[in-house]
């Protein structure tokens, strides 16, 4: 099987029994075997597990039992997602031996749904530290160009994505770390509204700022994914319990009326984008008007505010958590993760109290620009992927993030394709809704991804 | 790198109290990266809240 079909064209084949679950993990598996020593997007494949899973898928799906869409669906997990029986590392030392006894509620969740999961996938270090050469496993390289960096920590979810190895993969988003990998890799991911997906079972990295979602080829497979993931877990402090609408059924719907803020001042003067950037961005434009859209500049809270309270509040939390470790076995974790956490040593309580408080502020501002705005246009990040050897250990500190604004505000944020640079390496937007209005803001992907190309292109090396 | 505003001897007696131990070199690298801290802190302590501004996170009793 040459083309790599998203999982809605899959899930339609396997229903019209014009494409066997086996065939396709079979196809999955082999790209992991050619590609996988390149991309390091897999830290651990579990080959027998997955042709078991999509055996059963088939005997199942051929018995009349279907589950849905993602029946027989070859996928894999971040490996700070836990996994029953199967070790769960953080891409660390620290926790090389740890298998866990449960799955994660959203693996589990994805499993009850008929996916296939073909094995864990590569992390920054405890979903912060890295891209790093030091650790038990090599970092993710980027399939559109394996000298450069994935962006992170979702890593090997987005190298695996973008090049086929997985029809999807779950991530997490703590500062952005499933929409810097779906910018730099092409692929499309969604940081949901906080609290929509279980956060129990996944390591935490900030128990305030995590959230966890799907990265996928396209907005509508996104949605699909979303489905299975989301719902309340009384378990999990920070899960909401509201009620889900039909994500999938709602890409269908009119952008006319819609109110989108273009959030120009993030990557112009905030963290100033690159030229490839601004024009993709600029572009992206009047293809929302076209589709009915109003579109027009919105006005937010300086970038260094939203970096300085979600950063220092991250910085607290991780802190915390790893301070045992840190304390006892910091020969454990490599140089980047261990000096990142040591430099959050030195952050008072007060201090952390002062950014939770700013977080209050910022997220009272933010919900009084979106009674004027439906939607946010952001910049993801400001270039195309750089080299990953120029990715120094303080590289988050230097520069404001351009997708922290949206976990200090649990808002949902949408990364997709908007673009390439001339030299062929992608470029991506954020569509940011209010909190749980994620259907919009899969509308208004989905149509734009409809009426553009970018979807059409994979890396070379995955043909 | 934003240059530390902290003196290294009041870095060194601020690392003394991380329960951490720390080679020179070690603090010696912290102390340059805590210029990046100093920024970001300043930036949240500038702006002035009212003293009834309470954080984002806030104890709820449960039964």
């Amino acid at each position: 099987m040459a083309e790599i079909p998203t999982i809605a064209e899959a899930a339609a084949l396997i229903a019209a029994r014009k494409l066997s679950p086996v065939e396709l993990t079979r196809a999955c598996l082999a790209r992991i075997e050619r590609l996988n020593g390149t991309l390091h997007a897999f830290i651990k494949v579990t080959p027998e597990r997955a042709l078991a899973e999509a055996k059963a898928a088939e005997a199942a799906i051929a018995a009349g039992g279907s589950k849905g869409p993602l029946h027989g669906i070859p996928i894999a997990h971040k490996d700070i997602f836990e996994t029953k029986g199967l070790a769960t590392t953080a891409h660390s030392k620290v926790l090389i031996d740890h298998v866990p006894q449960a799955d994660a509620v959203a693996v589990a969740k994805l499993a009850e749904a008929g996916t296939v999961m073909l094995g864990k996938l590569a992390t920054h270090e405890f979903a912060w530290g890295g891209p790093s050469f030091d650790l038990p496993f090599p970092p993710a390289r980027n399939p559109w160009d394996p000298q450069r960096f994935t962006g992170g920590s979702s890593s090997g979810t987005g190298a695996a994505v973008a090049a086929g190895l997985a029809l999807a993969g779950t991530g997490s988003d703590t500062g952005g770390s499933i929409r810097g990998p779906s910018h730099y890799c092409g692929v499309t991911g969604i940081k949901p509204t906080y609290g929509l997906v279980s956060r129990r079972g996944i390591l935490p990295l900030a128990y305030s700022l995590d959230h966890a979602g799907p990265l996928a080829w396209t907005v509508e497979d996104c949605a699909i994914l979303l489905q299975a993931m989301a719902g309340h877990d009384a378990q999990d402090p920070g899960s909401a319990d509201v009620p889900l609408p039909d994500y999938r059924a709602a890409l269908a719907g009119s952008l006319k009326g819609v109110r989108i803020g273009f959030v120009r001042q993030f990557h112009e003067s905030g963290n100033p984008a690159n030229d490839a950037v601004k024009s993709a961005l600029e572009a992206a434009l009047p293809v929302f008007r076209s589709l009915g859209a109003e579109v027009r500049d919105a006005e937010l809270a300086p970038l260094a505010d939203w970096h300085a309270c979600g950063m220092l509040i991250m910085m607290c939390e991780a802190f915390a958590l790893h301070a045992p470790w840190l304390r006892t076995r910091p020969q454990d974790y490599g140089d980047y993760m261990r000096d990142r956490l040591r430099l959050a040593a030195f952050v008072s309580a007060a201090d952390y109290i002062e950014a939770q408080r700013a977080r209050r502020e910022l997220c009272r501002q933010f919900a009084a620009t979106m009674r004027e705005f439906d939607l946010l246009i952001s910049a993801v990040m400001p270039s195309e992927a750089p080299l990953i050897e120029e990715m120094g250990k303080w590289a988050s500190f230097e520069r404001p993030s351009l997708t922290f604004p949206y976990n200090v505000t649990g808002a949902p944020a949408l990364a997709l394709r908007c673009g390439f640079t001339a030299a062929g390496l992608p470029l991506g937007m954020q569509i940011v809704g209010r909190p749980f209005e994620e259907s919009l803001v899969f509308r208004a992907g989905h149509a734009y991804e409809r009426a553009t190309s970018w979807a059409s292109r994979r890396p070379a090396l995955a043909n | 790198m934003p240059k530390p505003n902290i003196s290294r001897e009041s870095f060194a007696a601020m690392a003394a109290t991380t329960g951490l131990k720390l080679s020179e070199a070690e603090t010696r690298e912290l102390y340059e990266a805590y210029g990046h801290v100093e920024a970001m802190v300043a930036r949240l302590r500038g702006a002035k809240r009212p003293t009834a501004a309470e954080p984002a996170v806030v104890f709820k009793p449960e039964r």
